[in-house]
């Protein structure tokens, strides 16, 4: 970030997720919001947070999930395919011996990948339903209030945007001129 | 003796040419007994059938289920299909079977078929695997089969389409412990383009879906097509799934019944696919299935024949795929080509009498199959004076096709994956 701008520090304890300071105080981003508004100030586009839609907490922890029953136990499996019979299979189905892999169903060994056999593409398996499958769903979880949200519901997560700002000359002077004075007020009282 | 009965016949019979065919017969002429033997083993069939269909009108029906329908995965191997995946997936998701789920396999496409296939996804329904390279039918198969988790498996084709109530037509069949795999009727869905689909559907519906019937009644079903059959997966696992190569269908229905299982044809299974509408499409077709053929059913399993090793059946499917095609196919071809460079077309009499028993014979069989199957359409009964030259045509072209395969003359097929190929130690 430029010098005379403002970036977000995460503070995820916070309701929103985010915080300002300025001098090693905390601040309020409505004071950079009124900086914009008065033109003191530019929005640079920060970060994104996901808020739960329940409750509003940017507490939610995004995973892969199981298309069918949402589980997050899934695991990534090796599925290969022997050339020779054709067998399709895990790669756990092939026992391992010193001469290399043997296919369970002709027996021959597969021993170079690419010449006697290969992986037909990526695959991960569940752990919860038995469901194998090639592209995992999002899931998220809310840490806040327990809630699961994934498929159709993912659209119901709230997004909000974090900006980072760029505070012209004047907007500076603004921002100190309006903090001595708090501070003069405290000390006079 | 022979010229007695001939003489004594004449004044029975309606023409000079029905005189002269009888003669040749009884005289032992090789073309026109020949022609009994087709008779007997492709029209006398179709005729039973038809009796067995008025006195027994249910006989073609499937049977009852009372139970719980079992989960069925549907698996749908394609290359390409393009939009029409879409059109697949739709007839099974609507096709009113309970707990269905589709496995679509789209192998390595160069179009967009995969994510048409994963539209349907969020359906909880449809699960899509994009292979990463190019595998070949079998093995994309095998694919759907390692990733289904139903009791039934049904193989379709990535353009066909199924009719409502099909999956349950064709589950009925494994009530019978014993039933390893059931066929569906597989129709055109495009048999209105032009003349050559019109006798396509001629030839689906006598060759198809008539003989399936008959043969599945006797326990003679010689073929479970990957166009649209329903297995038990245990079975198909049992089995490893399928092998690599050519012929996948041929072969997976060789190996269950060499397992003693038994194979049916429903008849109330419909599904419709598209077949080729001009002629060099439909030929390659041709020629590759009589490669298939002559892979699968002569070199590769050609102790099926023996019935000591897989019962009498097996043995008579055997026997009879040798006799009628290849044996019968090509003496017939080798046989008329040497009449007639040598003797030159000496019997035009008979030969048109011939022509016209069998244009009669055909006619009856597309008025039982209409009324067995509701195919083909009585409209298409004009065509039947074309359909033996449409089914000579084929038939000489499958002759070359199954010699150069029995003679192992270049053998590879682009079907297969060079590298799958390159790597099968049994190149069938």
């Amino acid at each position: 970030m430029a010098e005379g701008s403002i970036s977000p520090e995460w503070r995820p304890n916070s309701e929103c997720g985010f915080g300002y300071a300025l001098n090693g105080s905390a601040v309020d981003s409505e004071i950079f919001e009124q900086l914009v508004r008065n033109g003191l100030a530019k929005r640079v586009f920060f970060d994104r947070i996901s808020r739960c839609p329940h409750c509003r907490s940017p507490l939610l922890n995004m995973r892969e999930v199981c298309p069918l029953c949402k589980s997050s136990q899934i695991e990534a499996a090796e599925l290969l395919h022997h050339f020779s019979c054709g067998y399709v299979g895990a790669g756990d189905e092939f026992t391992t011996t010193e001469g290399g892999r043997l296919c369970p169903k002709c027996g021959g060994a597969i021993r170079n990948f690419g010449s006697d056999h290969d992986s037909p593409g990526p695959l991960f398996h569940c752990a919860g339903c038995g469901l194998s499958f090639q592209l995992p769903e999002m899931g998220a979880r809310c840490m806040s209030c327990a809630a699961k949200i994934s498929g159709e519901r993912l659209t119901t997560i709230i997004y909000e945007d974090v900006f980072a700002y760029g505070i012209t000359p004047a907007g500076e002077e603004a921002l100190v001129t309006d903090r001595l004075t708090e501070t003069r007020a405290a000390g006079e009282r | 003796m022979f010229h007695f009965w001939t003489t004594e016949l004449s004044p029975w019979v309606i023409s000079d040419g029905v005189g002269k065919s009888m003669q040749a017969l009884l005289s032992f002429d090789i073309f026109a007994w020949l022609f009994v033997i087709v008779v007997l083993r492709y029209d006398v069939p179709t005729f039973v059938l038809w009796i067995v269909s008025l006195v027994r009108p249910r006989a073609f029906s499937p049977p009852l289920w009372d139970a719980a329908w079992p989960p069925i995965s549907v698996i749908i191997a394609g290359r390409n299909p393009g939009p029409m995946i879409e059109r697949t997936i739709r007839s099974v998701l609507e096709c009113g079977y309970p707990g269905v789920e589709i496995i679509y396999v789209d192998d390595c496409s160069s179009d967009d078929s995969a994510s048409y296939g994963r539209s349907f996804e969020r359906s909880g329904a449809v699960r899509v695997f994009a292979s990463e390279q190019h595998n070949g039918k079998p093995a994309s198969l095998n694919i759907g089969i390692a990733l289904a988790r139903g009791e039934l498996a049904f193989i379709l084709d990535s353009d066909a389409e199924i009719e409502y109530g099909t999956l349950h037509r064709l589950a009925a069949y494994f009530t019978d412990p014993q039933v390893g795999g059931v066929a569906g009727n597989i129709l055109l869905r495009n048999a209105k383009v032009n003349l050559l689909t019109r006798l396509q559907e001629v030839e689906y519906a006598l060759n198809g879906s008539i003989a399936r019937l008959w043969r599945s009644g006797i326990g003679l079903l010689p073929i479970l097509p990957g166009a649209a059959s329903m297995f038990r997966l245990s079975l198909l696992r049992e089995l490893g799934g399928y092998d690599s190569g050519l012929g996948d269908d041929t072969d997976m229905t060789i190996r269950i019944r060499k397992c003693g299982w038994r194979t049916k044809f429903a008849l109330d299974a419909r599904m419709w696919t598209d077949q080729p509408v001009s002629l060099l499409p439909l030929l390659a077709q041709r020629i590759r299935w009589a490669r298939n053929m002559a892979k699968i059913r002569v070199l590769k399993h050609f102790d099926l024949i023996n019935p000591f090793k897989y019962g009498l059946s097996n043995a008579v499917l055997a026997a009879d795929n040798l006799a009628f095609r290849v044996i019968l196919p090509i003496y017939a071809t080798v046989a008329i080509l040497v009449r007639v460079f040598f003797h030159g077309s000496s019997e035009p009499v008979i030969v048109t009498a011939l022509y016209v028993y069998l244009v009669v014979l055909l006619l009856c069989r597309v008025l039982i199959a209409n009324d067995i199957a509701r195919t083909p359409p009585l409209g298409d009964m004009i065509l039947i004076p074309l359909y033996p030259f449409y089914r000579a045509m084929l038939r000489t072209i499958e002759v070359v096709a199954i010699v150069r395969e029995l003679l192992r003359i270049q053998p590879y097929h682009p079907y297969v994956p060079r590298r799958i190929w390159s790597a099968m130690e049994y190149r069938w």
